[in-house]
């Protein structure tokens, strides 16, 4: 059987194992944050990453995908000068062996938007894990 | 076999392709759409938002987008948008557009690293069975 919480807990636990990663973010580790705090508790320093996951593709028998969202946000101020290169980090952070049993590659990344409950300038990152159930 | 029969031969082939994907896209494109009418943040989301939650084939099923856009503004008078994304080829490529026609969909999608967000996860948890659709619909045309 799938065993989709291990791959998400990979997901999740990729970035803060990039040490250029966290050290591009404003608060180091603590800059990684659930996407579930967004709007509800304070924010760490920017910029920061909050990680959501998404809906698990495909019927039992089929090649599945375990996808998640990173998204990076940043003051408005530094528009995406600071975001891009954070990107181009997180990609590097999913090699696509990287999570065991998964083909995972980056597929997609959104467009810049302006955050509207908080203030801030955001782009997401989608990374999907290949894997049969 | 002349070339012209060959080619005129292809051509109907590419057509019946079209189409078919067209047909089976169109049939799926009900479905899509009302599982993303589902989804989202129950107490952040309107009704003219939920009720204009469409999915449709441009070319095969427009009278939908018209219809979602006249419900917002019977609902949300002035928020009611409907924006082209751009072009396409009829004769090569099928489309499926799932989509809110409000002035608020795109925030609705992104704020909070969308929290609120219906038709981003609808259209990730459909893609399977919008190409089983529409390979479906191709293998019916052919046959």
């Amino acid at each position: 059987m799938l065993n989709t919480a291990a791959i998400v807990n990979a997901q999740f636990s990729a970035p803060a194992a990039s040490a250029p990663l966290v050290a591009a973010l404003g608060a180091g580790s603590a800059s990684i944050i659930s996407a579930q705090r967004l709007g509800r508790d304070p924010l760490p320093a920017v910029p920061l990453i909050a990680f959501r996951q998404q809906p698990t593709t495909g019927a039992s028998y089929d090649m599945r995908g375990v996808v998640c969202q990173w998204w990076v946000y940043d003051d408005p101020a530094h528009g995406t000068t600071r975001i891009n290169p954070i990107l181009a980090l997180l990609e590097a952070a999913y090699p696509r062996t990287s999570i065991t049993h998964c083909h995972t590659e980056v597929s997609g990344i959104g467009a810049e938007v302006y955050d509207s409950a908080l203030g801030l300038i955001g782009r997401s990152c989608t990374i999907t894990s290949y894997t049969r159930g | 076999m002349p070339a012209s029969s060959l080619d005129a031969g292809l051509a109907g082939l590419k057509r019946a392709v079209i189409q078919g994907a067209r047909q089976g896209l169109d049939q799926e494109a009900e479905a899509l759409g009302s599982r993303a009418a589902q989804g989202g943040g129950f107490q952040n989301v309107t009704e003219a938002e939920r009720g204009s939650t469409v999915a449709y084939v441009p070319g095969t099923s427009d009278d939908v987008l018209s219809e979602a856009a006249a419900l917002v503004e019977g609902r949300n008078p002035g928020f009611s948008q409907v924006e082209s994304a751009g072009s396409y080829d009829p004769d090569t490529e099928v489309l499926v557009v799932l989509t809110a026609p409000t002035t608020y969909a795109v925030d609705l999608e992104t704020r909070n690293g969308g929290a609120d967000a219906a038709l981003g996860p609808a259209l990730l948890a459909g893609a399977d069975g919008l190409t089983r659709a529409a390979a479906d619909g191709i293998r019916g045309a052919l046959r």
